[in-house]
């Protein structure tokens, strides 16, 4: 009798319990039937369970340390003046999102960002792409832009206070001039690396250069537009917050400093943690107008992610 | 169109950096008839691709000239399309918008130049895939679909740079008989290039061998074998006799590209 191992790659063979592997035989010449072998169907909960693995096993950790964080302080492990409990997050931010406060702290925050952020998108998609297509522009600017993407969002601070005073604009050039150098670089970096090939397609069927802009070059760096957008999302809450440390009276971060300063650190933990969901909020915004607007990179088996074509 | 005359061209090239002048291709000539198949097989970086991006107009000789009916070359036009080497389609298109591409941009309505590239998409075997993207297709159907954007514009000439080096040998035999019926139903004027020896026989009418750089013409080889073919006469004495005589031709000419070592360079 000889004895080999085969792989079942069909649905039903990885979704048993072996996993898919497969004993197969030869008996004096015949083959043995592992149908035969009795084998137990997994459990329905186990599957239901299986099928959610992703999710569940996170939301499990994550679970396991918020009852560890609420017993340690509980138990008095953790000095409650340092750091508050999950119960005490959570009744702090229950009281918090019921004041008219906080409600205009995140307006007036949400605005800072959406100007400040759009402006530096916008601006820096334009000047990113202008900088890769003249190459004459990106010899006088690209030295000026890459230093300006090198300093610190703080460094940039007294300066912005001196030209802006501390009202609103002072906030949002500070978001202005965080997102936009960042942008800027990865969209030159896209205009010059189009593939060749694809340019040259347009040429030999004669395409105009309106028509190579809009059906080859543009399409192209589109992707590494969404990739500079969603940079620049944290780019720019970083702004939001640096800006409103030093030069505000007013904003989610301002708060920051406030509930620290008071030593409540129910309300600060539920502040941060709302300024990162409002962030992470930006970034999905961005991921699902990209995945509808590249939809063709979301297909097949040789979908457009490989080396030759980011 | 009656016959496109390659007259005397040569192209020099400047390296970038050294500024070191050198003679891609010297004096190339030769004049093909309509619906003719023509190939030119020679070593690599012979300039091959060179001379038919001259003949596409994407390149101006540096001397010479491409004449079709007398009238010269000097840009792309819709007389001459070009099959890329890789399959080149543009991955954010769906396939029958990449064929309808080169009909777009001689300034069809969309609608219009789908309509026209969706049977030839049947033509090259890609029927129900008309709605797929490029990323969902296998690389020789890629090719076909190159090949389909390139009908679509229905050029006098053809102009194919090595379309099938990118494929397997078995896909490749494929592609060589679906092409050669392609040829037959829609009698284009093919101008390709190919390593392979018995690629080009088995297509061609005509064989032009190009030497090494600087490349110019050393071998022009009717081949006599009568249409239509099948891939058993790859098989047979006459076609290795041909063969035979091919790479007989480029044998000094690759071996003098891929220097012997000596055995000082071995020692060092």
């Amino acid at each position: 009798m000889r004895l080999g191992v085969k792989f079942d790659d069909s649905a039903e063979g990885r979704e048993s319990i072996q996993g898919g592997l497969m004993v197969t035989g030869v008996v004096e010449g015949k083959v043995w039937d592992p149908g035969a072998v009795e084998v137990r169907a997994p459990s329905r909960v186990l599957r239901w369970i299986k099928d959610r693995e992703r999710l569940l096993v996170p939301a499990a950790a994550l679970i396991v340390f918020l009852l560890a964080w609420q017993l340690a302080a509980t138990f008095g492990l953790i000095n409650q003046l340092f750091f508050a409990s999950p119960s005490g997050v959570v009744s702090s931010g229950y009281h918090l999102v019921q004041t008219a406060q906080f409600w205009s702290d995140f307006r007036v925050s949400a605005f800072e960002f959406v100007v400040g952020y759009g402006l530096g998108l916008v601006s820096g998609l334009t000047a990113g792409f202008a900088l890769g297509w003249f190459w004459r522009l990106r010899f006088i600017f690209r030295p000026w832009v890459d230093a300006l993407n090198s300093i610190p969002g703080i460094a940039l601070v007294p300066l912005v206070l001196i030209w802006f005073g501390l009202g609103f604009s002072s906030k949002i050039a500070l978001i202005f001039l965080i997102t936009f150098p960042v942008v800027v670089v990865n969209m030159y970096t896209a205009t010059s690396s189009i593939n060749p090939q694809y340019l040259r397609v347009g040429r030999s069927f004669g395409c105009s250069k309106f028509r190579l802009l809009r059906t080859i070059v543009f399409p192209s760096i589109a992707p590494f537009a969404f990739a500079a957008a969603r940079i620049g999302v944290g780019r720019g809450v970083s702004g939001v917050v640096v800006g409103e440390y030093f030069a505000a009276s007013s904003g989610l971060a301002y708060r920051l400093l406030q509930y620290g300063h008071d030593r409540q650190t129910g309300l600060l933990l539920f502040d941060a943690l709302f300024i990162t969901a409002v962030a992470l909020g930006a970034f999905r915004v961005v991921s699902m107008v990209e995945k509808r607007v590249l939809h063709w990179r979301h297909v097949g088996s040789h979908s457009a992610f490989g080396a030759d074509n980011t | 169109m009656q016959t496109l005359t390659i007259s005397d061209v040569t192209m020099i090239y400047e390296r970038p950096r050294t500024h070191e002048r050198f003679r891609a291709i010297d004096r190339v000539s030769m004049t093909i008839e309509k619906s003719s198949f023509v190939s030119i097989v020679g070593p690599s970086g012979c300039g091959k691709s060179t001379l038919l991006a001259i003949v596409d107009g994407l390149i101006q000789p540096s001397s010479g000239s491409v004449h079709i009916d007398g009238r010269p070359i000097t840009a792309p036009g819709p007389d001459r399309a070009m099959v890329f080497q890789e399959a080149s389609l543009l991955p954010w298109f769906t396939t029958v918008q990449n064929c309808a591409y080169g009909l777009e941009c001689q300034g069809i309505p969309r609608k219009e130049a789908q309509q026209r590239a969706m049977p030839l998409l049947e033509m090259v075997g890609l029927k129900g895939f008309e709605h797929c993207y490029p990323g969902e297709l296998s690389i020789g159907m890629q090719q076909r679909a190159n090949v389909a954007r390139a009908l679509a514009v229905d050029p006098d000439v053809l102009l194919m740079d090595e379309p099938f080096a990118s494929l397997d040998a078995q896909t490749r035999e494929l592609m060589q008989s679906e092409l050669l019926r392609i040829w037959d139903q829609t009698q284009k004027t093919v101008l390709f290039i190919t390593h392979q020896l018995d690629e080009a026989i088995y297509l061609s009418d005509r064989v032009l061998v190009m030497s090494g750089r600087p490349g110019h013409i050393i071998d022009d080889v009717v081949i006599p074998i009568e249409r239509p073919r099948s891939l058993d006469i790859k098989r047979t004495p006459e076609f290795a006799a041909i063969e035979q005589r091919l790479w007989d031709d480029l044998r000094s000419e690759i071996e003098s590209e891929v220097a012997p070592a000596t055995s000082a360079d071995v020692r060092s």
